[in-house]
């Protein structure tokens, strides 16, 4: 931004005015930058997380953004499932269950330890699907970053 | 490419092997079936080009690298301090080599009788340099 000024009384008061208005804009210039952040953000999370059941939004306040992935499952999503046993496990054994149904890949349910494909499984019939950790936020917080000062010299060039 | 990921492995693994925990096992890639427990995944989840040291010819001078550090224990009683204590080791060994925590947690595990930590560290690593029969990286925290 730049403000000429000559040396008299009323230049100097439209200078004053234009420096106000420019400080206004600051704040709101923050905020857009920190928008645009968020939907860059939200964007990659919802790519890494594909058709998973999740909903994802962003707000912005003052000079704070959060992206929230909310879902039952969403831990699961950015960090994966974790390991399974194949012992027979303390839970399984007060519910009466067999040896080597946690862990156990099946297309069918009960046949545990069919582990072909790898693609879900049976515990306590309920079916559970095995998922690597997909680490969207981790992406997201990268490509933020990333993108932080284009997006802000865009946004305070305007 | 500039790659750590066998020097960082071997560096936790010999942590955990000096320590009062040298029975967990220590993989370096995904499993689903651990063969024994306590179980460490350490796991090379990133490395990408550091682009502000790139040179004309987009030559990698440096590299950002992720290590993401999944920590079970499946005991009946004490998994959790069992797991506190193995990632403590982990996350020593992590600082020695100047790598920062950007993350570390208490996840749920599928299986709900294995007790889980995870844990993040970043750094960025220079390209390496031979002194003696060694390469050496040097390591930033960024």
């Amino acid at each position: 931004m730049r403000i000429k000024i000559t040396l008299d009384s009323e230049s100097i008061d439209n200078a004053i005015k234009k420096i106000d208005r420019y400080k206004n804009s600051l704040q709101k210039k923050a905020e857009e930058v920190l928008s645009q952040l968020a939907v860059m953000g939200m964007e990659v999370v919802n790519y890494a997380y594909g058709d998973e059941e999740y909903e994802i939004s962003c707000i912005v306040n003052g000079n704070n953004a959060m992206i929230i992935a909310e879902g039952s499952e969403v831990v699961f999503l950015e960090f994966g499932t974790g390991v399974y046993t194949e012992d027979h496990t303390y839970e399984m054994e007060t519910e009466g269950l067999p040896p080597i149904f946690a862990g156990s890949y099946s297309q069918t349910e009960g046949s545990g330890q069919f582990r072909a494909g790898h693609e879900y499984w049976y515990y306590n019939h309920r079916k559970y699907v095995g998922s690597i950790p997909l680490r969207g936020f981790y992406m997201a917080s990268k490509e933020i970053k990333e993108q932080a000062v284009n997006v802000a010299i865009k946004v305070f060039k305007k | 490419m500039i790659d750590v990921e066998n020097l960082v492995i071997d560096t936790i693994t010999n942590a955990i092997e000096a320590s009062a925990y040298s029975n967990t096992l220590v993989i370096s890639e995904y499993t689903d079936t651990p063969s024994s427990f306590p179980c460490v995944s350490v796991i090379e989840a990133d490395n990408y080009t550091y682009r502000k040291t790139q040179d004309n010819d987009l030559k990698e001078h440096h590299t950002n690298v992720m290590y993401e550090v999944n920590v079970y224990s499946n005991k009946k009683t004490g998994s959790k301090s069992e797991a506190k204590a193995i990632l403590e080791i982990v996350d020593t060994a992590f600082q020695n080599i100047k790598f920062t925590r950007t993350f570390k947690n208490n996840i749920p595990n599928k299986d709900k009788t294995i007790f889980r930590y995870v844990a993040r560290y970043q750094a960025v690593i220079g390209e390496g340099f031979k002194s003696g029969n060694d390469t050496i990286y040097p390591v930033y925290r960024r």
